[in-house]
């Protein structure tokens, strides 16, 4: 699968990216959210952002994203426990920080389906 | 002629002096036409009583003297001059000889009193027209305070109540004629009367008068009144009612320290929220690189037997992140939160991540007994609020004791899901029970509770249609939370 992680946090981002790819996905990632809006049309079948980060938040990602490719599944990362949103439609979602990676990885074995 | 009772009892009703049988302890037996002619009374009306209601209690407590002298002494009495109330208020000076009746074994068994009224004033002692001028003083005195249109009590010396403004009575929605009855001290809740009354003049705010089931709130003035220049009658209590004011005052009261402790929380909040937010990410971290080392070098970690410390590892910061967790969620304000359907078992974990470490410092142990692990349609965070102010109260309350430990408990039965936090102490006293929910009460010291937490629960609890009480049918001391199942 294609995935798209956008993350200001180097350590986690790699994190990310280490786990994901052991897994067998091609990962793209951005450690600056504003220059990963350009990529948000390439044909990516997952992004996954954080939700606070500096300059273009994680819901202006999800915003630009939908624009282009509704059906495109988001999965929005966020520290704050109480976090709940409208846009979790279809297949996106809200994973609460520090996320479950036994979650993470049923929820994209989920979007094969 | 017959000599028959009614022969005898025509003389004596005949007989203009006035003539009064009394028993042991002053008891009335009988009277003449005369006597009761002045009290109105009938010979019906004396059974069972001990003396005229219309006499001064100084007049009647002579009048029981003196029978009480008769009966010991077994002697006549000759008594010069005695002052009698009669029923229209008018007060008349009497020579009585009160002579001793005997029975066959020569024991008194009654005294007879004959009174023959004085009508010249010169024979009265002058202390006895001080007492006719008193008298006549009183009586206007009371006549006028009844007219008042503050609610006032008149009081003698000894402050008995002599009269009360019908602003007074109907306030408090009593009679006279009940009001005299009552014992002053008694009408005063939490006020030394007497302090007050010493004092004089002086006004005591938030008096509370309770008359039956009518409570009176308001504020005390009181003047004595003289007799003359160096004689107290007694004082006059100028009642000004603020009941309504009083429980605006209350509210408003109430409403500033919700506002102050939500304002505290907000602050609360905030700083949770940004400290939560700054370890998350190295949260996230540590856990993350945690992952990375069971899932990619799991056979690394096995070889070198690292699984298990590993796992003991992610495990401490999954309670970290529980616990980072519940300290947001318990300090925002949650009021307008949906509701949303939630496990009990999540709710009670996310209580005890931020009370285990408190309670194992205090050497409290905690019992979990989940005997049903219902879901509540609930905020959440309200719920967490509640039971962590149950544990909070029940840890203040045992922490110093022996063996303190603390139960969590959920239940249920055919209608009902319950949560119980019971503890190790012996259930909570009646007549703090009766109190216990209300705003500002409080058995804490000064600055440890505010009083408000129990109430703020209630009310919690009453929003989600729930209900919350102490359960005084258990041994220990045991706050209950109901929900009603719903009709599913």
């Amino acid at each position: 699968m294609k995935i798209l992680i956008i993350e200001d946090e180097p350590q986690l981002l790699n994190i990310y990216e280490k786990m994901l790819s052991f897994k067998g996905h091609e990962i793209t990632t951005f450690l600056e959210p504003e220059k990963a809006i350009a990529r948000l049309e390439d044909e990516f079948d997952l992004i996954i952002t954080d939700k606070k980060m500096p300059k273009v938040s994680g819901l202006e990602i999800v915003e630009k994203s939908q624009k282009t490719s509704p059906d495109r599944p988001i999965f929005l990362i966020t520290g704050d426990s109480t976090d709940t949103y409208e846009f979790c439609h279809g297949k996106s979602r809200i994973m609460k920080k520090p996320i479950v990676f036994d979650d993470l990885f049923k929820y994209i074995d989920d979007l094969g389906k | 002629m017959k000599y028959d009772k009614e022969f005898f009892r025509d003389i004596l009703n005949a007989i203009d002096d006035k003539i009064l049988v009394k028993g042991n302890k002053s008891k009335l037996l009988w009277a003449n036409k005369s006597f009761l002619d002045c009290y109105g009374m009938t010979v019906e009306d004396l059974q069972n009583i001990v003396d005229s209601e219309h006499s001064d209690p100084d007049d009647t407590l002579q009048y029981v003297k003196d029978d009480e002298w008769v009966f010991q002494n077994a002697r006549e009495l000759d008594i010069a001059s005695e002052p009698m109330s009669y029923h229209d208020g008018s007060i008349h000076f009497h020579h009585t000889i009160k002579t001793p009746i005997f029975d066959s074994n020569k024991k008194v068994v009654m005294g007879v009193g004959v009174s023959r009224e004085i009508k010249d004033f010169k024979e009265i002692k002058e202390s006895e027209v001080k007492r006719l001028e008193r008298h006549e003083m009183i009586k206007f005195q009371k006549d006028f305070v009844h007219m008042l249109k503050i609610p006032t009590l008149f009081l003698d010396a000894r402050k008995n109540i002599i009269t009360a403004s019908t602003a007074f009575l109907e306030l408090l929605n009593v009679d006279l004629e009940s009001l005299v009855k009552v014992d002053i001290e008694s009408l005063f809740i939490d006020t030394d009367l007497e302090q007050l009354i010493s004092r004089s003049e002086l006004a005591s705010e938030d008096v509370k008068i309770k008359v039956g089931n009518v409570l009176a709130v308001g504020s005390l003035t009181i003047t004595p009144w003289f007799i003359d220049i160096d004689t107290m009658g007694g004082s006059l209590l100028f009642f000004k009612d603020r009941t309504e004011e009083n429980k605006l005052k209350q509210d408003l009261e109430l409403q500033r320290k919700e506002a102050i402790i939500s304002d505290k929380l907000k602050s609360l909040a905030e700083f949770s929220a940004g400290v939560g937010h700054e370890i998350n990410n190295p949260l996230a971290i540590v856990s993350g690189k945690l992952e990375i080392l069971k899932l990619i070098h799991a056979d690394d970690l096995e070889k070198l037997g690292l699984t298990s410390e590993i796992d003991s590892i992610k495990e401490a910061t999954n309670r970290i992140s529980n616990i980072v967790r519940s300290l947001k969620s318990i300090s925002r304000d949650a009021s307008l939160d949906q509701l949303t359907e939630e496990k009990v078992s999540t709710i009670l974990e996310d209580v005890l991540s931020l009370t285990e470490g408190r309670l194992t410092d205090l050497s409290i142990e905690l019992h979990k007994e989940i005997n049903s692990n219902f879901s509540i349609n609930c905020r959440p965070s309200e719920l967490t609020q509640v039971i962590l102010n149950l544990i909070n109260n029940s840890v203040d309350e045992i922490s110093l004791s022996p063996t303190p430990w603390i139960k969590i408990k959920t239940f249920e039965d055919d209608k009902y899901n319950f949560i119980s936090v019971i503890d190790s102490g012996l259930g909570i006293p009646e007549e703090v029970a009766k109190r216990i929910f209300e705003p500002f009460f409080t058995t804490k010291p000064v600055g440890k509770g505010t009083g408000l937490g129990l109430g703020i629960c209630i009310r919690i609890v009453e929003n989600h249609g729930g209900y919350l009480f102490i359960d005084s049918t258990q041994d220990n001391t045991t706050f209950t939370i109901r929900f009603k199942k719903s009709a599913t």
